[in-house]
């Protein structure tokens, strides 16, 4: 039966599938939110096998995308082996053309923009921070009901609205269950001179605890040189019903070396964040917390900023002159990522080499630091982590 | 008023020499452009890249104007990789990615073969040219044209460039660094047929200082289509 699906599936679909295997060694951190490791009981090992299946089928003005991930892990957690699986769609959607420069989806579908690489304010249907040392990490698209309307190269005006979610994956420390906060926004952008000028503004709202809530965002890059971009991403969000309004914004400078190298500076500005004081005062409140509610703020820490200021810089060499003339390697990738916070002086450091091996292959090694204080923003979960990924596709 | 009106009177009827005039050095780079690609209104082609050393990939490439997009099917690690090229604006979709990523236009020079090559042609827009003269290549009489970049980001900032007097097809090109310098060739041909006139089916590049290291660009099913404007747009990279 699964031989005969597998064979339908080869035939009718065009496809592709991948095997991932990961190893990480990471030095938990002892956070007021963590308190040895009792309330998140975060792995310190971990051996993980992902299958990850690309599926997509085009009939007519219809195309159907699937994308299936299938994972098994061996973790230990407070010196603690266990066995762990989870599925999930990072993508499943339908996709109609109904017209020459109209498109509607539905379904589990990632849709990205922003020129950012540290976040994405303008974008409030994807979590803040989205720092993850593993090159390899998927973020899981949000049920919606999308269309795309583009007049030409230079104009597209996108909406959408967040779908009730469907259950397709269960509940783990890698991904949160999801909550459904009736998000809706409308997305404009304008491009001018081939697209080196961009400009962006969108409009909508979400629902939160304090209600439906009001956000508006706009962002825009500018080509200066064949070197140098700048950019800025930005959005006001309505803090409770027709009260203040706080901004998150992100600004930043890029310049690119002839030889392909890139760097990237971006300031990070978060107006409901907290200032050193408060940030303090949270940190004696969260002593008196039940390990659930400390669950649930965990979660929340790691998903959105806390601070109210943030410096991130970047490094990223794709094709870097590295392992020249090692037969069977290559496309050399090296990167550096860090975030430090301006409130706490804590500061994250990511980095890693991808290594292309043979047609197939993707060898991976990378490894993130956490330096501040034991009790600072950006060391609520690790302190170090160390890994090695084998991503084969067939 | 009146003097201008006979004078345009005159000039209207004096009888215009168009075959006797040798082409300009923009016209015969304009045409030679087409059978490369280049200032199509719809095009569409596979293109195979392969290295000496056995390795390369393979793209389904979509050009209208100056806008192309080449999406890889090979090697298997690079599939559904996509580049968009809005003219010399250039991004980047991988399949899982939570967005598609700008590329600065320095990074056209990246890869085995640079992006740029993967591209379509459109030096007459890209490049001052000017005839060198005139010599045989293979029997055929052809012309010799050196071309200087307009502006900087361009895939080659130097060429001397070899294209044929009868059918204007570029057949030989050299590629220069700023300083004059030869850093790689390349040779082309013409197999295929589009709209019944000949359309390239392969380059091959050839490094100046190690002429064992060599990529060669296989082009095949060649063929116009329909292509609206808006599948050049970054937001529809993704659909």
């Amino acid at each position: 039966m699964i031989f005969l699906l597998l064979t339908t599936i080869a035939f009718a679909f065009d496809w592709d599938a991948s095997a991932l295997v990961e190893w990480e060694q990471k030095k938990v951190a002892q956070s007021p939110s963590n308190p040895s490791n009792r309330v998140l009981k975060l792995p310190d090992r971990s051996l993980a096998l992902e299958g990850r299946i690309n599926l997509k089928k085009e009939f007519s003005i219809f195309a159907v995308t699937l994308r299936p991930r299938a994972r098994g892990s061996l973790d230990r957690k407070n010196r603690i082996w266990g066995g762990y699986s989870s599925i999930a769609f990072q993508e499943a959607f339908l996709n109609a053309k109904p017209a020459e420069n109209l498109w509607l989806s539905a379904g589990r579908i990632q849709f990205g923009w922003g020129p950012a690489e540290s976040i994405s304010p303008s974008n409030w249907t994807v979590p803040e921070i989205q720092f993850q040392p593993s090159p390899h990490f998927e973020q899981l698209g949000l049920y919606r009901a999308q269309a795309n309307w583009s007049v030409g190269q230079s104009f597209s005006l996108v909406a959408m609205q967040e779908l009730q979610p469907l259950r397709d994956h269960e509940e783990n420390y890698v991904i949160k269950d999801e909550v459904y906060r009736k998000r809706t926004l409308a997305k404009g952008e304008f491009s001018w001179n081939y697209g080196s000028q961009i400009l962006g503004a969108t409009l909508g709202q979400e629902r939160l605890r304090a209600g439906l809530l009001k956000r508006g965002g706009i962002y825009s890059s500018l080509t200066l040189s064949d070197a140098w971009q700048f950019y800025f991403d930005g959005v006001q969000k309505e803090q409770s019903k027709g009260g203040k309004w706080k901004n998150l914004s992100v600004a930043g400078l890029r310049y690119t070396f002839e030889n392909g190298l890139e760097i990237r500076m971006e300031g990070i500005y978060n107006q409901a964040g907290l200032t050193k004081s408060e940030k303090a005062s949270q940190e004696l409140l969260l002593a008196r917390l039940s390990d659930y509610a400390l669950y649930e703020i965990s979660f929340e820490k790691a998903q959105s900023l806390l601070g109210r200021r943030y410096a991130y810089g970047g490094i990223r060499w794709t094709n870097a002159p590295l392992f020249l003339g090692v037969k069977g390697v290559h496309n050399p990738t090296v990167y550096l990522r860090t975030l430090r916070s301006l409130t706490d002086s804590s500061a994250s450091w990511i980095g890693g080499l991808d290594l292309g091996l043979g047609d197939r292959s993707i060898l991976s090694v990378y490894g993130s630091v956490v330096s501040g204080a034991l009790n600072s923003e950006l060391s609520v979960m690790y302190r170090n982590l160390l890994g090695l990924a084998l991503k084969v596709t067939y | 008023m009146k003097n201008a009106f006979i004078l345009f009177s005159i000039f209207s009827f004096l009888p215009v020499s168009t075959s006797a005039s040798p082409p300009s050095a923009f016209e015969i780079l304009q045409k030679s452009d087409r059978a490369r690609g280049g200032l199509s209104d719809g095009l569409g082609w596979k293109v195979k890249l392969e290295n000496q050393d056995g390795t390369g990939a393979e793209y389904e490439v979509q050009v209208k104007g100056v806008n192309v997009i080449a999406r890889c099917f090979s090697p298997a690690r690079q599939k559904g990789e996509t580049f968009l090229f809005n003219d010399r604006n250039l991004w980047i979709y991988k399949p899982g990615l939570k967005k598609p990523v700008s590329l600065s236009p320095r990074q056209r020079l990246s890869g085995q073969a640079a992006n740029g090559d993967i591209a379509t042609t459109n030096y007459a827009r890209d490049y001052e040219a000017k005839i060198e003269g005139t010599e045989k290549i293979g029997g055929k009489e052809v012309y010799r044209l050196f071309l200087e970049a307009k502006e900087k980001n361009v895939t080659y900032h130097k060429i001397r460039y070899w294209i044929t007097k009868d059918s204007f097809l570029g057949v030989k090109a050299d590629f220069l660094t700023l300083e004059g310098g030869l850093f790689k060739s390349a040779s082309f041909d013409y197999k295929h047929k589009l709209s019944g006139k000949p359309f390239v089916s392969k380059m091959v590049i050839t490094d100046a200082k190690k002429s064992t290291e060599t990529t060669t660009l296989s082009y095949s099913e060649p063929k116009n289509i329909s292509l609206s404007d808006s599948i050049f747009n970054v937001n529809n990279l993704s659909r």
